[in-house]
């Protein structure tokens, strides 16, 4: 029996994607283009195809979608699976769901509008005939597929709005689900990978004559740095000019930089010349850990060697201090409105570089042979991870076939490829099946981190406490998607807006990458924290003048109330307590407020007692998994606002594992309510929602406890110093 | 030579003494339910009962447990309608998934010592075991729940 393919004609006439497969057994499948890293999405675009299908859900399951165009695209992060997908799928589930009408009515004789579909059946009411659609899936599939579709009433809805559970749930609670660090097959050998602990380092001599002695070691093999990391070599002389310039210690020359040579050639691409991790290919991970700690390597930290966190973080506050920066958004003048202010207030806000650690660490299995390869990859971004594996193993992409494989955790981190490089490359070496594993020091110490950012807001404020202008200068090296979004989601009604972004002529010393909620995070953290300034300064209610800035925007003013009043928020907190709220937009077009109660333990520590969030993310396709999102979201941002940091000492991550890098535990948790607003609108993602205001609500919480505006992340109270007069 | 019993049956194995037990469970005995994470006991992913207490078979020498009774996920999971792993399927607490092995491993040996938690026994027995995804407030719900299987079934 041949499975039903269905695309539709009325966006996209040439395009006949099959999003949905039914069996002779009922059994509904439903292809999911975007990846599951535990956000749930597949189990909500199965609900909505499913919806408009008319399927029954005991009945439905989910498989990947192969990585080719017609599922494009299939990056997932930004939150924009469901935005994207959501009107493509009710169609396909539509336009099926026609088209085994049709079927059943054609098999009976009888007008297909006498015809209904229900739960997985076509019923003929008048003659109560019922047929399930895995017996009428082949004679449909042979259908002309129909032009338009009429899509259901939203009010008719029977899964979507449904708390229904997770599809994978059962396998996960079992330790069932086989994630990439589980997999096996035949011939397969395990590698991890010593790597230049400087970053953008490279092995200059290696000695593997005592790893390869080791019992179960199979292979030494060099592995070699990206085209990216070449062209960063070629910034790295810019930079050296530049900390010198800044007095950096001990300097490296540029010359040596550039000469800084290595023992080893890529047979495949002789250009690429610098190893950056040597491989130790074994039997099992044991034995190859063993024969790392065997390696004798002379790494050459090249011109990174000097680097470390208060110097890129001074580097930042000299731009502010002196330099003019690409001028990003820029409505009214704000030169004209800073000149003619009656008050104008300013600060300067920070946060560090993050690590993503995900439970399971960086991870992948290459097979590549002599003309073509497979892959196993945990990614969130198939169709680069098979341009990472053409390229490394010079094969065409047609060559490569990939596995998608469900995630321990993504975040943003496995939107980059550079483990797919590494095992392609191993793989190729050895000629055999190869599953490269991290340690949660690799990924620590490795990872493309969550940039560090200084940002300036300056703004004015006239005499009915209306903000005149607003200009946000930010001082930070990474991309546009990692330092800019969010810093223009909330109206608050400024008629002179301006925002700079600083990134002078420093090169990243560091690799940096998505992070859960990208530039959101930071800048909401110093949008509201400055609002909480704004508010002191003008002696209003924080909500208050948040209420009477979003007067004009009906959205977010519903969020904020919603939370407030949620939160009791015109009721004084329980003694000892303090509240902060802080409201924020993603991108994509929810909306989250939240309103943190804190108490300090010991004078300088961070309690946070409970976190009230509202939430408007459209149609709540699935309130169980949006909860669950929601719930996660707030502890990563709480995790990163009270706990995490990423320090460099000479061009190394100081931070190795979870002791010194420690993320939320059970014991830390708030409690948390979560309130959807009812809305028609089409749905959009909140998987980065939650995390969003979150550092602000209990930054501006300890502002209400302190007096002193927090403008630091993570969230540090000074101690008193201690008395030293008695020497 | 080290003999243990494992999820109810007897192995012997050929392995060095000092191997982590998760070494062994993984790669050697083929269990993957038993997950790395952190490799120095910080995390809990690793987590197994031996003779009913919780241990951290990442840092947990094979040679520890010669002669005990080693009980993995897939120990607990065999047990079909096992009340921590349907509590957690009933509050549908997973969301990667990957932690999760070891908070049940975890959680179990809390209820089995101490069928009646408090918000704080679950603080102090749950600490151990990080989640990244954030699904502590549905490990607590599962928790709870599971103990009023557990009475149930008596």
């Amino acid at each position: 029996m041949g499975p039903l393919g269905i695309g539709h004609a009325q966006q996209f006439e040439t395009e006949l994607a099959a999003w949905v497969k039914i069996g002779p057994d009922d059994e509904v499948t439903v292809l999911i283009s975007r990846c599951e890293m535990g956000q749930g999405i597949s189990t909500s675009l199965a609900m909505v195809l499913a919806e408009e299908l008319e399927a029954d859900w005991a009945k439905v399951r989910t498989e990947w979608a192969p990585v080719t165009l017609e599922y494009a695209p299939q990056s997932t992060g930004s939150s924009k699976s469901i935005r994207t997908l959501w009107k493509r799928l009710l169609i396909a589930g539509a336009t099926a769901r026609e088209m085994l009408l049709e079927a059943g009515a054609l098999k009976w004789g009888v007008p297909k509008e006498t015809c209904q579909a229900v739960r997985g059946f076509v019923i003929h009411h008048a003659t109560g005939r019922r047929l399930g659609y895995g017996s009428l899936a082949e004679k449909a599939s042979m259908l002309k597929i129909p032009e338009r579709v009429h899509l259901k009433n939203p009010k008719g809805y029977e899964l979507i709005g449904k708390a229904l559970k997770r599809l994978g749930t059962p396998k996960k609670a079992k330790g069932e689900l086989r994630y990439c660090y589980d997999l096996k097959m035949p011939n397969m050998m395990v590698a991890t990978i010593a790597r230049c602990p400087v970053l953008n380092g490279w092995a200059k001599t290696v000695d593997a004559n005592a790893a390869k002695a080791i019992e179960g070691v199979r292979y030494v093999i060099p592995v070699f740095g990206s085209p990216r990391e070449t062209i960063r070599r070629k910034w790295a002389y810019m930079r050296s000019n530049e900390l010198q310039a800044r007095g950096a210690s001990d300097p490296v020359s540029p010359a040596q930089g550039q000469t800084g040579s290595s023992d080893f050639q890529d047979p495949w691409h002789p250009t690429r010349s610098k190893v950056v991790g040597v491989a130790v290919v074994a039997r099992d991970f044991r034995s190859a850990q063993r024969g790392r700690d065997a390696l004798r390597i002379q790494w050459e930290s090249g011109l990174n060697g000097n680097v470390d966190n208060l110097l890129i973080a001074g580097i930042f506050d000299d731009w502010l201090r002196e330099e003019t920066g690409k001028l990003i958004l820029n409505r009214g003048n704000v030169l004209s409105a800073e000149a003619s202010s009656a008050k104008t207030l300013s600060a300067v806000y920070r946060a560090p570089y993050l690590a993503h650690v995900t439970s399971e660490p960086m991870c992948c299995v290459a097979s590549v042979r002599e003309h073509s390869a497979e892959f196993w990859v945990p990614t969130q971004d198939p169709w680069n991870s098979v341009l990472t594996a053409s390229q490394w193993t010079g094969l065409g992409p047609t060559a490569i076939e990939l596995h998608k494989i469900e995630m321990g955790g993504g975040f943003g981190r496995r939107l980059s490829t550079d483990f797919v490089a590494e095992a392609a490359q191993v793989s190729r070496a050895v000629g055999a099946p190869v599953k490269v594993l991290w340690t949660r020091e690799d990924d620590i110490q490795h990872d493309h981190y969550r940039p560090a950012y200084t940002c300036e807001i300056r703004a004015g404020i006239d005499d009915g406490g209306w903000i005149t202008f607003w200009w946000h200068r930010i001082a930070a090296l990474g991309s546009y998607v990692q330092l800019l979004t969010g810093v223009d989601e909330i109206p608050y009604g400024v008629p002179n807006k301006a925002v700079e972004l600083l990134q002078g002529r420093l090169p990243e010393p560091v690799k940096t990458g998505a992070h859960r909620g990208v530039g959101h995070v930071q800048n909401a953290f110093a949008i509201e924290c400055f609002m909480d300034e704004i508010a002191a300064a003008t002696h209003m209610d924080p909500f208050e003048l948040r209420r009477k800035l979003l007067a004009r925007s009906p959205r977010h003013k519903a969020v904020l109330e919603l939370a407030a009043s949620k939160a009791g928020w015109n009721n004084p907190p329980p003694n000892g307590r303090y509240r902060g709220i802080a409201v924020q937009a993603h991108e994509v077009g929810s909306i989250a407020a939240q309103v943190a109660e804190v108490s300090l333990e010991n004078g300088d520590e961070v309690r946070v007692h409970r976190v009230i969030c509202a939430v408007d993310c459209g149609r709540v396709v699935n309130p169980n998994i949006v909860e669950s999102q929601i719930f996660g979201g707030i502890l990563f941002g709480l995790s990163a606002a009270l706990k995490e940091e990423i320090t460099l000492q000479k061009g190394q991550v100081v931070q190795s594992n979870f002791h010194d890098y420690p993320i939320l535990r059970m014991n830390e948790i708030p409690s948390i309510e979560v309130h959807l607003t009812p809305s028609y609108r089409t749905p959009v993602g909140v998987g980065e929602l939650g995390v969003l205001p979150i550092g602000a609500a209990v930054a501006n919480a300890v502002f209400a406890a302190t007096g002193k505006p927090v403008r630091r992340l993570p969230i540090r109270i000074a101690r008193p110093l201690p008395d030293t007069s008695r020497g | 030579m080290i003999e243990f019993v494992l999820n109810g049956k007897s192995v012997a194995l050929e392995v060095l003494q000092d191997m982590p037990l998760l070494w062994v469970l993984r790669d050697v005995l083929g269990l993957t339910g038993t997950k790395y994470s952190c490799g120095k006991g910080l995390c809990g992913a690793c987590n197994v009962l031996v003779d009913g207490e919780v241990v951290h078979s990442c840092v947990t020498p094979v040679s520890y447990v010669r002669g005990a009774k080693v009980t993995t996920i897939e120990g607990l999971a065999a047990d079909k309608g096992h009340p921590v792993i349907t509590a957690w399927i009933e509050e549908d607490v997973p969301e990667c998934g990957y932690c999760q092995p070891g908070q049940i491993v975890t959680a179990t040996a809390l209820l089995t010592s101490n069928p009646n938690p408090t918000d704080s026994d679950i603080d102090e027995a749950m600490s151990q075991n990080l989640c990244r995804c954030g699904t502590y407030h549905r490990i607590r719900k599962a928790i709870y729940r599971a103990g009023e299987l557990m009475k149930k079934n008596k």
